[in-house]
C-alpha cells in the first residue's frame, strides 16, 4: 500500500511550482430559501477548461495563479452569475443564486454549456432531480425517489410496483442506501410497494452504479446517496398534498435569518382509516398504516463552523383487533459539523445513528418477538483543494454494528418457549484517500484506494458447519473477543478523455467488499429479512467492476447521449438450499450456499432536457449469473435479476405555464424464475417436480403510466396604479392538482404464476397467473406557500 | 410460521384490482421419476410403501402405480417383508417400530433400486384438542387446535394430519419443537376451516429430523408463490438421488371429538 501512496502524492507534486498563487473560496445558496447548492460550476471563463464544483456543503475552493479573473457559477435551473475577481490575497465569495426566472417551468435548463456529464472523471452516475420525481407517474401517485431510479439504465425493479431494485445484475442488499449518510437497513414500506422517502424532504439524489468514488464503501453494487433538505433560511414556506393513500406536510423557517433554519416533514397513510367503517369490530380494529418523519436542523455558528443535525424515522403497524400486531421501521440520526481549517482544506465530522427493527406481538399466545439492527457510526472527511488540478478527499469511518437477528421472548404460561437468535458485534472500518486530477485539457484522472476491515466479536457461540449445513462445532467467545477478521484494499481508479468540448470517453475500476449479508429466502422485500455480519462462515462478498464508457452532447447540450459497457465478477455470492428456513432461525448460516456471480451488459441512454418536450429513453442489453456447486449441477445460471432487455420512455411535455404531460412506459423481459417440469404425488397431494433453478422466465413485462399535473394561475394580474400598465405578480400560495394512471392501458403483467390442481378439472393441473394493478387511477392536491 | 396467509390478507386488503388468470407456460418434460412414500408405525398394520411415477405437467393427474418391487425393511436383527396388496401398494401385517430402532428400507425393483434410514423418535401423545374461533379480515372461522407436552432434554419432531368427518386433509403440518421446546403446548391447524356437528379427528406423529426437513420445505414450496420461496425437489433420505419421497418411521396418537 505504500507504494500507491507514494504515486498519488508524486501526482500531487507535479503542478507545484515557485508562481504566487491564491485560493478562491465560499459557499454558494439558493437566493430565495437559502439551501446550499450542490454540484454548482465555478468557471474560470479567461482560462480555458479551468473551474470547479462546489461539494455537498455548497463550499468551493480553486486555486489560481495571481491575476485577474471572469468568475461564472452556473447551476441548472438558475441564473448564471459573473463575478469580476482581482485574486491578490486569498479571497472569499459566498454566492446566492436566483432560481431562473421560469422557475415554474420545471424543465425549462437555462445553462447553456451544461457539459459536466462530459468533463467529470465521474461515470456510472445517475443524478436525479427531485422535480422529475414530482411530474412523473407513478402508482397511487406517491411520488418515489426509488420508483423513478428504476426508470434509468442498469436499474431494474425488483418487481411489480416495489421499491427494491437491483443494479447491474446485484442484489438488492448490494445497494448502499444513505439519508444524510445514515445507511437505511430497509427502505421499503408495506412490502416495498412503497419506500420510506418522503420526497418533499428530500434535496438531492444521487445514484453510483459503478466508479464508486473511494468515500464510499460497504456494499457490492451501488451507493444511493441522499441529501435531504436544510430548511428556509430565509423565510417560513410550507409544502404538503393530499393524495389517495397518503397527505404530507413540510414545513420549514430560519431559526436566525440567513444563520440557520429548520425542516420538520411528515406523511401518513390513511387506508385503514376505512376499515373504520366496517360493520365488523374485528375490522374496525385493525391498523394498516405507515408514517415518516424527516426533522433537520442546522446553523452557522461562524464563518468557519457550521452544524447540521438531522433526523428519520418511519414506522409501519398492522394490527389486527387485539389479537396481533407487527410494526417495523427505521430511525436514523446524523449530527454534523463542517468546518473549514482554511481556504483549501473542508473538514466534515459526522455521528450517525441508524437502527431498522421489527417486533411482533401475539397477545393471545403471549408471545413478541423482536429484531434489529443498529449502528453506531463515526466518518471523519477531508476534501483538500490542493491546486487547480488536484482536488484530494480523505478520510476515516469507523461503524459500530449490533446484529440482533430475532428474539422470541414468551410468558410461562404461553405454549411456546424464548428462544433467541444469538446477538452478533462487529466492527468495521475503514480509511480512503482519493486524488481527481486535471492531468492537462484533455485528461483527468480520479484515482484511490479505501483500505476496510470487518471484524466480528463475542460474546456468543459461534458455530461451524458441515457441507450439509448442520452445526458439527460451537466455540464459546467472551466479551470482546475476536471472533474473525477481514480485510481488503479496494482501489478506485477513473479516467476521463476529452474528444471535445461535447464528447468524452471515460473508463473506471472498482472493487467493492460488503460485509453484511441481508438474508431473505424470499423475491420481494418483506419486513422481517434478517441483515447478518460476515462471520466465520460467511465471507465478505467481494465485487470488481470494469466499465467503460461514451458520451457525447448534441445540440449545445441539449441531448445528452451516453453509452456504457460494463463487466463485475463477483465472489463469495450468497444463496439458499431448497426450502431454506431463515426467519428466528439461530443456524440460519447452515442454510446458505456460497458462490460466484457474474453480470456484463451495455445501457444506452438519451436524454433531452430543454425545451417544452424533455425526458429520455433508455436501453439496457445484459446478463446476471450466478454459479454455485450445489445449485444446477455447478454450471452458470441466471440470476433472478437477469433481464435480457429492458426499456424505459419517460416523456414530458409542457402545454403551457398551467398544464403539463408526462408519460412513460417500461418493456423488459421476464425474470428468471424456477418452473416445475412435471409432477407427482405425495399424501394424495399433487406435488411439482422441478429439474432446474432458474430454468424458465416470467411473461415479458411492460406498461404505460400517463399523468397531468394542472396548477392554478401562478400570477396575480395588478394594474401599476402609476404606468397604467398590467403587471404579473408571482402568489404566494401555489397549489397543483396531479391525475395520473398506473398501467393505462391495462397490461395483465404477472405478479405470480402458480402451478396448481386446476379449480374447473380436479384432474387437471394449470398455471395461474396472478396480476396486481391494472388502471389504477390517483388524485393528488399538492400546495406550496 | 404461515406467513403466506399474513400477506394474501395483506394484499387483498390493499390491492383489490388483483386479479387471476389461467394462462399457458410452456414446459418442459422432465424425465420420468419414480416416487415412494414409505412408513411404519408403532401399531400394527399401520404401514405402508407405495410406488407411483411422476407425470407431465399438463397430463391428467394420473400417477401410475409401480408395481413387482421387493421390499423388505430391517432393524438390523429382523427382516419385514412387505407384499403388494394393491397395485403400487405394500404392506407388512407384522412390523411395529419401537421407539429408538433405526429401520433400514430396502426396494428392488427392475428398473431401480434404493435404500433409506429412519430412527422411531420418543413417542408423544396428544393431551387434548379443541376448537378455537379465529379472527380475521374475513370474518369468524373456526380451527382445531392440538396440545401436547414437549419433552425438554431431545429434539422432537412433529407432524400433523387432519381428518374431518374421516376426509383426510392435504394441509401439511409439520414443526420442531424450536419454538416451544420443554414446553406444555398446542398448536392450531392452520387455514383448515371446521363446522358445527363436524367430526375432528387429529394424528399425532412424532418424527424425526429428516422427515421434518423434507415435509416442512414440501410445504413451504407448496406456498412459495407468495412467501416467495425459491421452489426445489424436497431433501430426502434415499440413497438414490433420483428417488422423490420419504420413509419415515414413527410413532403416533390419535385424538377426536365432534364439534358442538
Amino acid at each position: 500500500m505504500k507504494s500507491f501512496f507514494f504515486v498519488i502524492f508524486s501526482f500531487l507534486t507535479i503542478t507545484l511550482s515557485a508562481q504566487e498563487k491564491y485560493t478562491l473560496s465560499g459557499n454558494i445558496k439558493d437566493a430565495e430559501n437559502g439551501e446550499d447548492l450542490i454540484g454548482v460550476n465555478v468557471i474560470i471563463t479567461n482560462l480555458s477548461g479551468v473551474g470547479t464544483t462546489s461539494n455537498v456543503y455548497g463550499f468551493y475552493s480553486i486555486t489560481l495563479p495571481k491575476g485577474k479573473y471572469t468568475v461564472k457559477y452556473q447551476y441548472i435551473g438558475y441564473d448564471d452569475y459573473t463575478v469580476n475577481v482581482d485574486l491578490s490575497k486569498n479571497t472569499q465569495i459566498n454566492v446566492e443564486l436566483k432560481p431562473s426566472a421560469l422557475q415554474l417551468q420545471a424543465f425549462e435548463v437555462q445553462a447553456e454549456a451544461e457539459n459536466e456529464n462530459i468533463k467529470s472523471t465521474q461515470m456510472s452516475v445517475e443524478k436525479i432531480d427531485i422535480k422529475e420525481i414530482e411530474t412523473i407517474p407513478v402508482l397511487f401517485g406517491e411520488k418515489d425517489v426509488l420508483k423513478t431510479i428504476q426508470l434509468l439504465p442498469g436499474v431494474k425493479s425488483a418487481g411489480e410496483g416495489n421499491s427494491g431494485f437491483s443494479v447491474r445484475g446485484g442484489n438488492i442488499d448490494q445497494n448502499l442506501i444513505l439519508i444524510d449518510e445514515a445507511p437505511v437497513y430497509n427502505a421499503s414500506h408495506l412490502l416495498g410497494f412503497f419506500s420510506v422517502f418522503n420526497s418533499d424532504a428530500l434535496k438531492d439524489v444521487k445514484l453510483y452504479k459503478g466508479g464508486i468514488p473511494a468515500e464510499y464503501g460497504g456494499r457490492l453494487s451501488s451507493v444511493m446517496d441522499i441529501k435531504m433538505k436544510d430548511g428556509n433560511a430565509k423565510k417560513f414556506s410550507a409544502t404538503g398534498g393530499v393524495g389517495l393513500i397518503a397527505s404530507r406536510l413540510t414545513i420549514e423557517a430560519p431559526i436566525v435569518k440567513d444563520k440557520g433554519s429548520f425542516l420538520l416533514s411528515g406523511r401518513r397513510t390513511y387506508a385503514d382509516l376505512f376499515l373504520k367503517f366496517s360493520n365488523d369490530t374485528n375490522q374496525q380494529n385493525s391498523q394498516l398504516y405507515f408514517y415518516d418523519f424527516n426533522a433537520k436542523a442546522n446553523y452557522q455558528i461562524n464563518d468557519k463552523n457550521r452544524i447540521y443535525l438531522s433526523g428519520y424515522f418511519g414506522r409501519d403497524k398492522l394490527g389486527l383487533a387485539n389479537s396481533f400486531g407487527f410494526d417495523w421501521g427505521n430511525t436514523t440520526a446524523t449530527l454534523r459539523w463542517n468546518h473549514i481549517f482554511n481556504d483549501k482544506l473542508f473538514s466534515n465530522t459526522s455521528f450517525i445513528y441508524s437502527n431498522y427493527n421489527y417486533s411482533v406481538n401475539i397477545t393471545r399466545a403471549n408471545f413478541s418477538i423482536n429484531s434489529a439492527i443498529e449502528d453506531l457510526n463515526l466518518k471523519q472527511d477531508f476534501n483538500w483543494y490542493a491546486n487547480e488540478s488536484n482536488t484530494v478527499k480523505f478520510g476515516l469511518n469507523a461503524i459500530y454494528h449490533t446484529f440482533k437477528p430475532g428474539k422470541l421472548d414468551a410468558d410461562e404460561d404461553s405454549p411456546i418457549a424464548t428462544i433467541e437468535v444469538p446477538k452478533r458485534y462487529s466492527l468495521e472500518s475503514a480509511l480512503y484517500i482519493s486524488n481527481e486530477q486535471k492531468v492537462n485539457g484533455v485528461l483527468s484522472l480520479n484515482y484511490g484506494v479505501r483500505y476496510s476491515n470487518f471484524t466480528q466479536f463475542g460474546p456468543g457461540d459461534i458455530y461451524t458447519y458441515n457441507d450439509l449445513g448442520e452445526v458439527i462445532d460451537t466455540t464459546v467467545y467472551a466479551n470482546g473477543e475476536p471472533v474473525v477478521t477481514y480485510h481488503g484494499l479496494a482501489p478506485r481508479l477513473a479516467a476521463t478523455y476529452t474528444l471535445s468540448e461535447d464528447a468524452s470517453i471515460k473508463a473506471s475500476y472498482t472493487r467493492t467488499y460488503q460485509y453484511l449479508h441481508l438474508l431473505s429466502n424470499s423475491a420481494t422485500s418483506t419486513p422481517t429479512d434478517v441483515w447478518m455480519p460476515s462471520s466465520n462462515n460467511i465471507k465478505p462478498e467481494i465485487a470488481d467492476q470494469f466499465a467503460l464508457g461514451y458520451f457525447k452532447n448534441f445540440a449545445k447540450n441539449k441531448f445528452k447521449f451516453s453509452v456504457e459497457t460494463y463487466f463485475k465478477p463477483m465472489q463469495n455470492t450468497i444463496d439458499y438450499r431448497t426450502g431454506a428456513s431463515i426467519t428466528l432461525n439461530p443456524t440460519a448460516e447452515g442454510e446458505l450456499l456460497y458462490g460466484k456471480a457474474r453480470a456484463y451488459g451495455i445501457e444506452f441512454y438519451l436524454k433531452k432536457n430543454k425545451g417544452n418536450f424533455t425526458g429520455w429513453i433508455s436501453y439496457t442489453l445484459a446478463r446476471s449469473e450466478r454459479k454455485f456447486e450445489q445449485i444446477n449441477n455447478n454450471s452458470w445460471f441466471p440470476s433472478r435479476y437477469d433481464r435480457t432487455h429492458d426499456v424505459s420512455v419517460v416523456l414530458m411535455y409542457k402545454l403551457n405555464e398551467r398544464i403539463d404531460f408526462s408519460g412513460s412506459w417500461v418493456y423488459y423481459t421476464g425474470n428468471a424464475v424456477t418452473f416445475p417440469s412435471g409432477k407427482y404425488t405425495i399424501n394424495n397431494q399433487i406435488v411439482n417436480l422441478y429439474t432446474e433453478r432458474n430454468g424458465y422466465r416470467f411473461p415479458d413485462y411492460h406498461r404505460l403510466d400517463v399523468g397531468v399535473n394542472i396548477k392554478n394561475k401562478p400570477y396575480k394580474e395588478i394594474k401599476n396604479p402609476e404606468t397604467g400598465e398590467t403587471e404579473k405578480v408571482k402568489k404566494r400560495f401555489e397549489s397543483a392538482w396531479n391525475i395520473s394512471v398506473y398501467n393505462a392501458y391495462g397490461r395483465e403483467n404477472a405478479y405470480i404464476i402458480e402451478f396448481r390442481q386446476s379449480d374447473n378439472d380436479p384432474n387437471k393441473t394449470v398455471a395461474v397467473q396472478t396480476a396486481l394493478f391494472k388502471f389504477i387511477p390517483s388524485v393528488t392536491y399538492n400546495f406550496k406557500f | 410460521m404461515k406467513r403466506p396467509v399474513l400477506f394474501i390478507s395483506i394484499l387483498s386488503i390493499i390491492f383489490l384490482s388483483a386479479c387471476e388468470k389461467e394462462i399457458k407456460v410452456d414446459l418442459k418434460d422432465a424425465e420420468q421419476k419414480f416416487v415412494v412414500e414409505a412408513f411404519i408405525t408403532d401399531s400394527l398394520g399401520f404401514n405402508e410403501v407405495k410406488i407411483t411415477k411422476s407425470a407431465g405437467f399438463y397430463d391428467d393427474n394420473i400417477f401410475p402405480p409401480v408395481s413387482g418391487a421387493s421390499i423388505n425393511i430391517t432393524d438390523g436383527n429382523s427382516n419385514y417383508s412387505f407384499t403388494e396388496i394393491e397395485p403400487g401398494i405394500y404392506k407388512s401385517n407384522s412390523i411395529i417400530a419401537q421407539q429408538g430402532i433405526t429401520y433400514t428400507l430396502n426396494i428392488n425393483h427392475t428398473e431401480f433400486q434404493t435404500s433409506a434410514t429412519s430412527t422411531v423418535p420418543t413417542k408423544i401423545e396428544i393431551d387434548s384438542l379443541a376448537i378455537e374461533e379465529t379472527v380475521g379480515f374475513g370474518g369468524k372461522d373456526y380451527r382445531p387446535r392440538v396440545y401436547f407436552s414437549d419433552p425438554a432434554n431431545e429434539q422432537n419432531y412433529y407432524r400433523f394430519i387432519l381428518y374431518i368427518n374421516n376426509k383426510k386433509q392435504n394441509d401439511i403440518y409439520a414443526l420442531s419443537d424450536l419454538y416451544f421446546n420443554g414446553k406444555n403446548t398446542s398448536y392450531p391447524l392452520f387455514g383448515s376451516n371446521v363446522k358445527p356437528l363436524d367430526t375432528i379427528k387429529v394424528e399425532l406423529y412424532s418424527i424425526d429430523k429428516a422427515n421434518y426437513i423434507y415435509f416442512n420445505t414440501l410445504d413451504e414450496i407448496a406456498n412459495s408463490g407468495f412467501s416467495g420461496t425459491i421452489p426445489g425437489n424436497p431433501e430426502n433420505n434415499f440413497d438414490n438421488q433420483n428417488i422423490l419421497g420419504y420413509f419415515g418411521a414413527y410413532t403416533v396418537s390419535v385424538d377426536s371429538l365432534i364439534f358442538k
